[in-house]
């Protein structure tokens, strides 16, 4: 399909016959369209159409360093791959954190917007912004305030206390730091998804919930009866891109860890081993199978969740 | 907006229908709801804002106290010789001046290209237009990690390493920013773009003159997106940026928590100086920020 891409704007200008004298050649329509796409078909073409198949054709190669000798090694890299047990041990870290994201992102900000959409909370708008603000903070500043919050006697361990929980060392036990993570995620995540799905019931029919209402269905019943399944598109788009996002996990473990990725490596995620492998060893072609693994991971992931949800049958009714 | 005219709804709707549902004493369950409902709320919103805060108030600690005091929600002490430290220790300023340069470059950069390129695609034909827009939205649904290392040694080959460009340029074929122009555009009504080709106008002006003024909604939204996300990089920026005043703020913080013990005085201050700017703009534009977001969720229509 990039091959295409690239070929056809170009195409065109080149097929058309001549042009007749009647009008400059700069209002003829093939040149009005080349003009208006080439800064973008040409930026296009050489930082994602080039960029994606030279990493395709590095995830073959073994590179000495950057502009280093590259020798041809086939299937090398991911032969490699398949028994590298740090390359699991990410994986596993990454599959835990996504599915996590996912058990908190979209069950939770659904109700927060069902309960805003309601109609029983005052200030709404108040309540929406108050939950949206984190969406502002960079990642960065995400890992920093944590940080300090899950240390050993930071806020979550004294609020835990109260409760009469034993504080934990979130920071520093292995199994503790995807937890950890999707904790930050909750916070960082929460204020968008509420406004997808905030947009998404507003596009609903009000009459349907008042005649529901008229029939007697109570606010539980209008939210599992019309409020779910209804939202199903904006749901299934939350959660691809929790998915998406997900996979993509790099930035806060690298704040709190550094490329370390923490105790017994419990933070290290596909995107840190990549690079890990790239910029720090400069085992270029390695670091390039793992980028076409994750990628490879993310399109099926993604393709499998939209079949689960009938996404693709939908152009046949 | 949006909130205001949900609230309007039901107030009108939801009246009569409790009167149905609950008969007896409907009012007075429904004010328990409306109670039950706020209380949940307040807790969430504190719980959000409470790491804001703690941010804040970090910040204006002293610094033997940051990590003596993490589990403190008042601070004992009041300074603000963390930010002086800021100021002395490090490239702050150079750090924050690269954050507005790499933000505004890369949004006006983008907004430009994806406009242009979306106007084609929106309102003209031309062999290949379909190709070429699916191609684009396919390329978008791989991750950009893909593409870190072919480019970082495209960069190293342009020589664009350590420069603004190298961080600016690759980016600026933003997929979705097409998709979403493309989108707005073909909302826009056909007799005004007719009406302007009667009186003859070129396509050059047409785009210009009728077109852009047209797109001003989607171009804030796709502004605000454009500037939060390059704002808040890090991953880019910290390969291409080598020399310390070259880092933008993103690395700037992340490099004095890479020192052998960090500084979290200067880490907290520079973190709340990156995210001030954002929360002010926000107050300004909370609109383009809320209802924009939005709308990129539903497709951008």
């Amino acid at each position: 399909m990039s091959e295409s891409t690239k070929k056809k704007p170009e195409r065109d200008e080149s097929s058309k016959p001549p042009a007749p004298p009647k009008r400059s050649v700069i209002h003829r329509k093939w040149f009005v369209v080349t003009i208006f796409l080439l800064p973008f078909v040409l930026l296009f073409v050489v930082f994602r159409v080039y960029a994606i198949g030279h990493a395709v054709v590095m995830s073959f190669q073994d590179i000495q360093g950057v502009g280093g000798q590259s020798e041809w090694i086939g299937l090398g890299n991911y032969l490699q791959l398949a028994t590298d047990s740090t390359f699991y041990l990410a994986l596993r870290n990454t599959a835990a954190y996504v599915a996590g994201t996912l058990a908190v992102l979209i069950p939770f900000p659904f109700v927060l917007a069902a309960l805003l959409h309601t109609g029983l909370v005052r200030r709404t708008t108040m309540f929406r912004t108050a939950i949206f603000l984190p969406v502002l903070t960079s990642l960065v500043v995400v890992g920093v305030i944590f940080s300090l919050l899950l240390s050993t006697n930071g806020l979550l361990n004294q609020v835990l206390a109260t409760f009469g929980f034993e504080p934990q060392a979130w920071l520093q036990t292995q199994h503790l730091a995807v937890p950890a993570l999707v904790i930050m995620a909750t916070w960082r995540w929460t204020g968008l998804n509420v406004i997808y799905f905030t947009t998404g019931l507003s596009n609903i029919d009000n009459d349907l919930y008042e005649s529901a209402a008229v029939d007697g269905a109570g606010i539980f019943r209008r939210f599992w009866y019309l409020s779910v399944p209804l939202s199903k598109p904006i749901i299934l788009f939350v959660t691809v891109l929790t998915l998406f996002n997900g996979f993509q996990l790099f930035v806060e473990p690298f704040i709190i860890w550094g490329t370390g990725a923490g105790p017994g490596q419990g933070g290290l995620s596909i995107v840190m081993l990549l690079y890990r492998e790239a910029f720090t060893s400069f085992r270029l072609g390695y670091a390039s199978s793992i980028g076409v693994v994750l990628a490879a991971i993310i399109m099926m992931v993604s393709i499998v969740q939209l079949k689960l949800f009938g996404f693709f049958k939908k152009d046949e009714d | 907006m949006t909130d205001r005219h949900l609230d309007e709804q039901h107030e009108a709707s939801t009246p009569s229908a409790s009167k149905a549902a609950a008969g007896l004493g409907g009012k007075e369950r429904r004010r328990r709801q409306q109670l039950i409902a706020t209380a949940i709320m307040s807790l969430v919103a504190l719980a959000f804002l409470i790491p804001l805060y703690w941010l804040v108030i970090s910040a204006v600690r002293a610094p033997d106290r940051i990590f003596a005091d993490a589990g403190d929600l008042f601070p004992s002490t009041f300074t603000l010789q963390n930010f002086a430290a800021l100021f002395e220790e490090t490239l702050i300023i150079s750090w924050f001046t690269n954050s507005v340069i790499l933000a505004a470059g890369s949004t006006i950069g983008s907004l430009i290209v994806v406009t242009m390129a979306a106007y084609p695609l929106a309102r003209m034909q031309f062999r290949g237009r379909n190709v070429l827009f699916i191609g684009v939205l396919a390329s978008h649904m791989l991750p950009f990690h893909l593409l870190l290392i072919p480019l970082f040694v495209l960069m190293v080959d342009l020589n664009l390493m350590d420069t603004h460009l190298g961080v600016i340029v690759p980016l600026l074929a933003h997929p979705f920013g097409l998709f979403y122009m493309r989108q707005y555009m073909l909302g826009l009504p056909q007799d005004l773009l007719d009406a302007a080709r009667v009186d003859g106008a070129s396509e050059y002006q047409i785009f210009l003159r009728v077109v852009v003024p047209m797109v001003k909604p989607a171009l804030a939204t796709l502004a605000v997106l454009f500037a939060l996300e390059q704002w808040n990089d890090l991953l880019w920026p910290l390969i291409v940026m080598r020399s310390e005043d070259n880092f933008p703020l993103s690395v700037g913080i992340s490099s004095l928590i890479g020192l052998y013990r960090p500084r979290w005085d200067l880490v907290l201050t520079a973190s709340f100086l990156s995210v001030l700017p954002v929360a002010l703009l926000f107050m300004k534009l909370r609109n383009v920020f809320i209802s924009g977001l939005g709308r990129l969720g539903t497709g951008g229509k």
